[in-house]
């Protein structure tokens, strides 16, 4: 079973607005897709419909064959701890936390123990060339930096599909390619990303590219 | 849990110089009702204990109040209204005849500790150029020691020189010190209604720390009483001491039953101090509730202002998998760990008020007079203050972390970006 994601005929609206128009989507395990599209084209929706932070409308969303019910918000939240890693324009680390505290995050409400949280966290900011500067706090270092630790917390609960909300758009050149590098890296070992992004050199690096335009697929 | 923990205490410490406000906040409404509550129920306890110690547990007297109307009831039946003008007070029957019969029924009592016989009345006792207004008590001392400790308020306890020496009295300290007496040994001349004087000498002070007998109370022999009254082998009032304080009313009611005398219980005859506690009560909780309301609004306050700063974070943990339930509790707990630091440094901050306010040596004079506050320090009133603390910081927390949970990422990442 290759299909991680399926989308089936998804709308999404906002007050009186149609922000997807059926929308069908399949992802499979180990892809690495760019949604590309002008602003106000639907594709943050659509990763928040990937990553079950919204509901649409009308269609199903399937995660691994099984169909998601929004009837149970817990359980919705347990599939985003456990399935999902987000990684955002804007790093959004929690300000009071220091660095290793917040890849911990994740994997404390995925019921691991502090140890084993930390022991991972530690593992990944080292695989991320953060090794020594775990106990910082975000404001202490760089906005490249800040970025590689919110792929850390992504990568925490070793998620089935990473997604990335722009994880670029805010990144000077050299830290963009530090961040594509670890991206590709991370793809190679198979894990399944979807990236928005406005950058059309990125989406050369990815192996799908999704064109939207006024709420639908494209291309 | 771990989780809630691990983010709750990461807001707390993080944030420092808010929560030590709140856990300042806190301590300050706990502090201030434990202070409070020891402060007014000592008062009231340590009145109560003066004044049943002072004063009978039952009294049974004569309550043979004119009826005006008697005549016109008679004629016209109860059911009518009237309003008897110029009628003049008859002389009212003011003895107990069968006194010794009454204490020696009562003495073999099972609930009762002691019955003492008393003759009461007015008179006017004058030392030197000073005349004062006195309420005579002729008591027998032996058996009046069964019901009161009355040698504990005698201050060179010499009851007994009432049984030795027929002419001497005990008087009060405060009605002493009105009319210019500082030492014993001194004569005084005493004026009773029917306009005898006597001359007695003073033996002893009394000192109950209730102003209101200690200005006005003077003991003498029952015996020497009868006799400058006129009331040969009469009583008007006995007293009783009982084992079991609350069952007064019980047992004055049976006695009045018993012997058809009127009764009454310490309570109803300090029921006017017992009800202007009860106002002082609701007056003092009401003024520690208002503290601890404001302490809760500042709870209320700082987890708001912190729902509202952390909008974005809260998003992010429910991105990260966070349940709404996850965000009440991170949220409750915050307000919770605060009202549970803040009740621990009321409670040591009411333990030094209690320190500091039973250090002050002030003269306490009012409704009871006492070196330094008369203070109750129960450690119910630490449990309760404690319950208060976390009581308001639930409910003050509660509204806040609901709002935190309804938050929706989406809507914030949209506004964020």
């Amino acid at each position: 079973m290759n299909i991680v994601v399926e989308l089936k005929n998804i709308n999404k609206k906002i007050r009186e607005e149609e922000i997807l128009k059926d929308i069908n989507l399949t992802i499979q395990k180990g892809d690495f897709i760019s949604v590309i599209g002008p602003s106000g084209s639907g594709k943050s929706s659509l990763l928040y419909i990937i990553g079950l932070l919204d509901r649409p409308n009308s269609g199903e969303v399937i995660i691994e064959g099984e169909k998601v019910d929004y009837d149970y918000p817990e359980k919705i939240a347990h599939l985003r701890n456990k399935k999902f890693g987000f990684i955002f324009q804007f790093h959004y680390l929690i300000s009071e936390f220091s660095l290793i505290e917040n890849v911990m995050a994740p994997m404390l409400k995925a019921g691991k123990t502090r140890e084993e949280a930390k022991e991972r966290a530690y593992e990944i900011l080292n695989k991320l060339g953060l090794k020594g500067k775990e106990k910082r706090k975000p404001f202490q270092i760089s906005g490249g930096e800040q970025q590689r630790v919110a792929i850390a917390r992504a990568l925490a609960n070793e998620p089935l599909v990473i997604i990335a909300d722009e994880p670029t758009g805010n990144l000077d050149s050299k830290n963009t390619e530090i961040v594509m590098e670890i991206f590709c890296s991370l793809n190679e070992e198979g894990k399944t990303i979807i990236m928005v992004t406005h950058d059309i050199d990125l989406t050369k690096r990815t192996k799908k590219i999704i064109k939207m335009l006024d709420g639908r697929i494209i291309d | 849990m771990k989780h809630i923990f691990f983010v709750t205490l990461k807001f707390l410490f993080e944030r420092k110089r808010q929560t030590i406000v709140a856990i300042v906040g806190v301590s300050i409404g706990v502090g201030a009702f434990i202070a409070m509550a020891s402060l007014m129920n000592g008062f009231q306890k340590y009145f109560i204990e003066q004044a049943l110690d002072v004063n009978a547990h039952i009294t049974l007297k004569i309550k043979d109040e004119p009826d005006k109307g008697k005549i016109i009831k008679e004629a016209y039946g109860d059911d009518v209204y009237y309003h008897v003008l110029g009628a003049k007070p008859k002389e009212l029957k003011d003895k107990v005849t069968d006194f010794k019969f009454i204490i020696a029924k009562y003495e073999q009592d099972k609930d009762i500790i002691g019955v003492s016989p008393h003759l009461t009345g007015q008179g006017i006792v004058k030392y030197g150029t000073i005349e004062k207004s006195a309420s005579l008590v002729g008591i027998d001392p032996i058996l009046e020691r069964t019901t009161s400790p009355i040698d504990r308020f005698t201050i060179n306890k010499k009851l007994d020189t009432l049984i030795t020496d027929r002419d001497s009295i005990i008087i009060g300290k405060l009605l002493a010190r009105d009319l210019g007496i500082d030492e014993l040994g001194k004569k005084v001349i005493l004026t009773t209604p029917n306009g005898n004087t006597h001359l007695f000498k003073v033996t002893d002070f009394f000192e109950s720390g209730i102003t209101m007998l200690d200005q006005t109370r003077i003991y003498m022999n029952l015996k020497t009483l009868q006799t400058i009254l006129n009331k040969i082998n009469e009583v008007n009032e006995i007293v009783f001491r009982v084992k079991d304080v609350n069952k007064a009313d019980e047992i004055a009611d049976r006695i009045n039953k018993d012997t058809g005398y009127y009764t009454e219980s310490w309570k109803k005859a300090f029921r006017n101090f017992l009800q202007l506690f009860k106002i002082q009560n609701y007056i003092t909780y009401m003024i520690v509730f208002a503290i601890l309301v404001v302490s809760a609004f500042g709870i209320f306050n700082i987890i708001m202002m912190t729902v509202l700063e952390k909008k974005r974070d809260i998003a992010i943990l429910k991105a990260l998998g966070y349940e709404d339930s996850d965000i009440v509790k991170i949220f409750v707990f915050h307000g919770i760990t605060i009202g549970f630091f803040g009740s621990l440094l009321g409670c040591l901050t009411g333990y030094l008020l209690q320190e500091f306010l039973a250090s002050v040596n002030v003269s306490v004079e009012g409704l009871v007079r006492t070196k330094g506050f008369a203070l109750d320090r129960n450690p119910v009133y630490f449990l309760y203050g404690v319950l208060f603390a976390f009581f308001f910081s639930f409910i003050a927390a509660f509204y806040p972390s609901y709002k935190a949970s309804k938050l929706n990422p989406v809507d914030i990442f949209r506004s964020s970006a």
